[in-house]
């Protein structure tokens, strides 16, 4: 879905010769309590989520390099962000105000969505419905 | 990209904006503009109006609205169209009774659109709340084209 959005965001930025900010989120979540283990072990969990969140972050990193690259080739002035956060939409929309954008493109849903209802995604509902300037929803 | 595309106008500042918009990417995307108004058909006054008022006079009443409406609506779109032409951007448009968000999906299937452009509030919303009005969540969640929901 999303790349579907990165295919429309592309002819608009031919069209209106603008500028692309390429925005991914890293979900991080929250650790629960760990009181109860000892420190070694608090240790060795933090440790492995830790680890996740760098993994997940090359990994998208490399992602956004080759989209970056794409649009590069086709002479389109691309940013690329990562950001790692536990609430993706207040992120998405925070950059939106910091960066004043103009348009933001994005998916009906993403990686968690029910294909066959036709319904909006959690963040692109909560984006569509809090960020300050016009909003795409791709589907 | 875009052929078609479906611009839902209640006569509010915020459809305006979203005319605007539509305009604009009609003329970058040479696409073809279809402008539709919806008139309400909830005018039906309810309960206890009907131990006073015969059902016929209602009828009658609720069709004379309907029909002053649709004239209002029908000058509305023609000034638009007006300016679409101004623009060099070809348009039609549309007048439907019923609903306003189903009309609005139901117009957006038969003609295949390519985008809808409409304003995230209409002529009942709340504005200092930056939430969607119900027509655009409603549509926005439904519809099986894009939307560009403009604020």
């Amino acid at each position: 879905m999303a790349d579907v959005a990165l295919h429309h965001a592309t002819h608009f930025a031919k069209a209106y010769n603008a500028e692309i900010i390429l925005l991914t989120i890293v979900k991080s979540i929250n650790l629960p309590s760990l009181a109860f283990m000892s420190t070694s072990e608090r240790r060795k969990v933090k440790q492995a989520f830790e680890e996740s969140i760098i993994a997940l972050k090359k990994e998208s990193n490399r992602m956004l390099e080759k989209k970056s690259n794409e649009l590069s080739k086709e002479g389109i002035k691309v940013t690329k962000m990562l950001i790692v956060a536990s609430d993706p939409a207040g992120e998405i929309i925070n950059v939106a105000k910091t960066r004043d954008v103009d348009i933001v493109i994005i998916g009906s849903r993403g990686l968690k969505g029910l294909a066959k209802l036709q319904v909006l995604g959690s963040v692109a509902r909560k984006v569509s419905e809090h960020v300050h300037c016009p909003v795409l929803i791709v589907r | 990209m875009y052929k078609t595309i479906l611009v839902p106008l209640d006569g509010s500042k915020m459809a305006d904006k979203a005319f605007m918009h539509a305009l604009s990417i009609a003329k970058t995307f040479d696409a073809e503009l279809l402008l539709l108004t919806v008139i309400p058909e909830n005018v039906v006054p309810t309960g206890a109006y009907r131990t006073w008022v015969h059902p016929s006079m209602v009828r009658r009443n609720i069709n004379e609205i309907i029909t002053l409406a649709r004239q209002e609506a029908t000058d509305f779109l023609n000034e638009k169209m007006e300016e679409c032409e101004k623009n060099g951007v070809k348009a039609s448009y549309k007048i439907l009774e019923g609903d306003s968000a189903s009309q609005i999906i139901k117009a957006a299937d038969q003609k295949k659109v390519d985008l809808i452009v409409m304003g995230s509030v209409g002529l009942s919303g709340i504005k200092k709340l930056k939430t969607l009005g119900s027509v655009s969540r409603k549509v926005s969640e439904n519809v099986s084209c894009p939307t560009l929901i403009v604020r």
